[in-house]
């Protein structure tokens, strides 16, 4: 009896926990900001899959203007994501694993890019690699190399933009890697090298794997110092985002359908990241 | 030979400890959480720089080698197998990373899987094998690399109440095939017992006692080593049967005044174990000795009788029936008549000035 008794006791607990805590028991005061936020968030989207013009889409995506700009970009974007893991993953790994003095300090500089104004990114890149910059002008007169206004500048204004996010993101993950399965590794006779390719690296193949998919987004939307820093030159291809601009002064319906595009390969990205996620969980 | 001082020191806890340890032998290490043991094993293996001291191995300087470099095999509680390898790989990786060609070392891997009885499971990802399994091959990749030390820490503490009995016998086995110096850290006295050709007893960094298991089982000179083996212990000063014992606290008066079957003289350790002691619920009638009256402090199972701590001039602990417990009615606070017979105890010589 006295087990039946608490039984219901336990029935009826679980009930209420669920009607306080479910959606009848969310106050007003939150519930309508909430609405008001997702509906900013998601309704811009919806406004560019209402606008687009469908009936032209592919024959605007087919052209040569958009399938130019569409290779620039996803080659300079690769490229820059290349250059990122190739320095990125090992200052991570640094970050993650050596203890040195001002840690924090590079930490820090790592990430000014994420909140760094990209125009003024684009600016830094000029005083440093520009025609008259600090390297740029040496650059100039010994090896008659000119950085700005070039696919070059493209990838370097992109790596610069988009490289924290996967020093960020793989640090991260390898925080959170057991070092203890590297310390084994060391004690059966490894080399810090062959620790680092042959146990860190696979432990933190997801981090690394979603690290590459938001820097490489990142590069592909870059706009603001790549512009600066790269330019637009009439007679050379722009990158998407660049030509999704240029468009919107003298062909709407074009920025629309290069938008659509852009908006695919993030929504292509968010799922191959969420995918990862719901893997690590 | 395998001889070492180990020396390291943290915020608050320093270890110094020597051990030296014969090849075939297996030494096991007790004592309390905290007490450096896993600290000792870090030192031998490289991982934790120390402060001071030596690790030789027949003379040669081993402390002076990086972990990578070291004639060191470990194996810890987690197996820490690497999860993205198949087990054969696993097993592969120290012969590999020690010069052994692809081929060579993964042939080498396949013999020690199957000397573990692993020989069907080469391919099984770690995350497919039981736990025993898995500590099957982190043993086996560990004596893949031919080590002349083996660091074992709690290898057996992962594993549930049916695995660790065939777990246990199997690593005997093993170890009873290896040829170099064996450490084995546990918290369980059973292990330590069964497996240990000695045991060295931690505490507080330093070493508390040292001995064959039948030696410190029988004489165990602290609190620890005393409740590990499952013995009341007392400190106390001894003339001819009998002994005046202290309370927990040194230099207080005597508490109680002991009988016991040995006659001795001087500073002396009291044993009994809780399946001596008897309890009674009133005065039991002709006053015996070894008497007094105490509190009852905690109630447990312990195996298939009923352990009572219970506090008075000295605290003990007493192992009786349930049946007995049931007619007694053991609740907290009750007190109760404590008796343990003379030729139930076992007093033996206290070092002077410990």
């Amino acid at each position: 009896m006295r087990v039946l008794t608490t039984t219901r006791r336990r029935m009826k607990d679980t009930t209420r926990r669920t009607l306080h805590d479910g959606a009848f028991g969310v106050p007003l005061v939150l519930m309508v900001p909430a609405a008001a936020g997702l509906a900013f968030l998601v309704l811009p989207l919806a406004g560019l899959l209402v606008r687009a013009p469908w009936h032209a889409v592919a024959t605007r995506m087919a052209g040569p203007p958009v399938l130019e700009a569409l290779r620039l970009s996803l080659v300079t974007s690769s490229a820059a994501t290349v250059a990122a893991v190739l320095g990125g993953v090992p200052l991570a790994w640094m970050l993650a694993r050596v203890a040195f003095r001002g840690k924090g300090v590079v930490r820090a500089l790592v990430t000014v890019p994420l909140i760094l104004p990209p125009v003024v990114g684009g600016v830094a890149l000029l005083a440093l690699l520009g025609r008259h910059g600090l390297i740029g002008t040496w650059l100039g007169s010994s090896l008659h190399l000119t950085a700005p206004f070039t696919p070059a500048a493209v990838v370097l204004a992109e790596t610069f933009m988009a490289a924290p996010f996967l020093v960020i993101s793989v640090e991260g993950a390898l925080r959170g890697a057991d070092s203890r399965f590297e310390e084994s590794a060391t004690v059966l006779g490894a080399s810090r090298w062959t620790v680092f390719r042959r146990v860190t690296l696979p432990l933190v193949a997801p981090g690394i794997a979603a690290g590459v998919a938001l820097c490489w987004a990142r590069a592909l939307g870059e706009f603001g110092a790549t512009v600066t820093f790269a330019g637009s030159f009439p007679g050379r291809p722009p990158t998407m985002p660049l030509a999704v601009y240029l468009a919107l002064e003298s062909d709407p319906e074009a920025a629309v359908a290069l938008s659509l595009v852009l908006l695919l390969v993030s929504v292509t990205v968010l799922a191959v990241l969420r995918r990862h996620w719901v893997n690590a969980a | 030979m395998m001889d070492a001082h180990l020396v390291a020191g943290r915020a608050g806890f320093r270890l110094d400890v020597r051990l030296r340890v014969a090849p075939g032998e297996v030494v096991a290490l007790l004592g309390p959480s905290g007490a450096g043991k896993t600290t000792a094993l870090r030192l031998l293996a490289g991982l934790t720089a120390p402060s001071g001291g030596y690790f030789l191995l027949d003379g040669s300087a081993v402390h002076a080698r990086p972990a990578e470099r070291r004639p060191v095999g470990m194996v810890v509680r987690d197996p820490l197998l690497f999860p993205h390898m198949s087990a054969l790989d696993n097993v592969a990786f120290g012969p590999r990373c020690r010069g052994a060609s692809r081929s060579e070392s993964r042939r080498a891997a396949a013999a020690w899987l199957e000397h573990v009885g692993l020989g069907d499971r080469r391919l099984a990802r770690p995350r497919e094998l039981t736990a025993g399994q898995a500590l099957r091959v982190a043993l086996a990749r560990s004596l893949a690399v031919r080590p002349r030390v083996l660091l074992l820490d709690e290898p057996l503490a992962g594993l549930d109440d049916a695995a660790r009995l065939s777990a246990r016998t199997r690593l005997r086995h093993h170890l009873g095939d290896f040829t170099g110096a064996c450490l084995l850290v546990t918290h369980d006295p059973l292990e330590a017992m069964t497996m240990a050709d000695r045991l060295v007893v931690f505490e507080d960094g330093g070493l508390a006692q040292e001995g064959t298991p039948a030696e410190v089982a029988r004489r165990p000179r602290t609190d620890h080593v005393a409740r590990l083996v499952g013995l009341n212990l007392y400190r106390g000063e001894a003339q001819g049967h009998e002994v005046s014992v202290r309370a927990r606290d040194e230099g207080g008066p005597p508490a109680l005044v002991l009988s016991v079957a040995e006659p001795l003289g001087g500073p002396v350790f009291v044993a009994f174990p809780p399946s001596a002691v008897t309890l009674h619920p009133a005065r039991p009638e002709g006053t015996p000795r070894n008497t007094w009256e105490g509190g009852v402090e905690g109630v447990e199972r312990h195996g298939d009788h009923v352990r009572a701590h219970l506090a008075g001039p000295i605290t003990a602990a007493a192992d009786v029936t349930p049946a007995v417990a049931a007619g007694l009615g053991l609740t907290l606070g009750q007190r109760l008549w404590v008796t343990v017979r003379p030729t139930d105890t076992y007093a033996y010589p206290a070092p002077a000035g410990e």
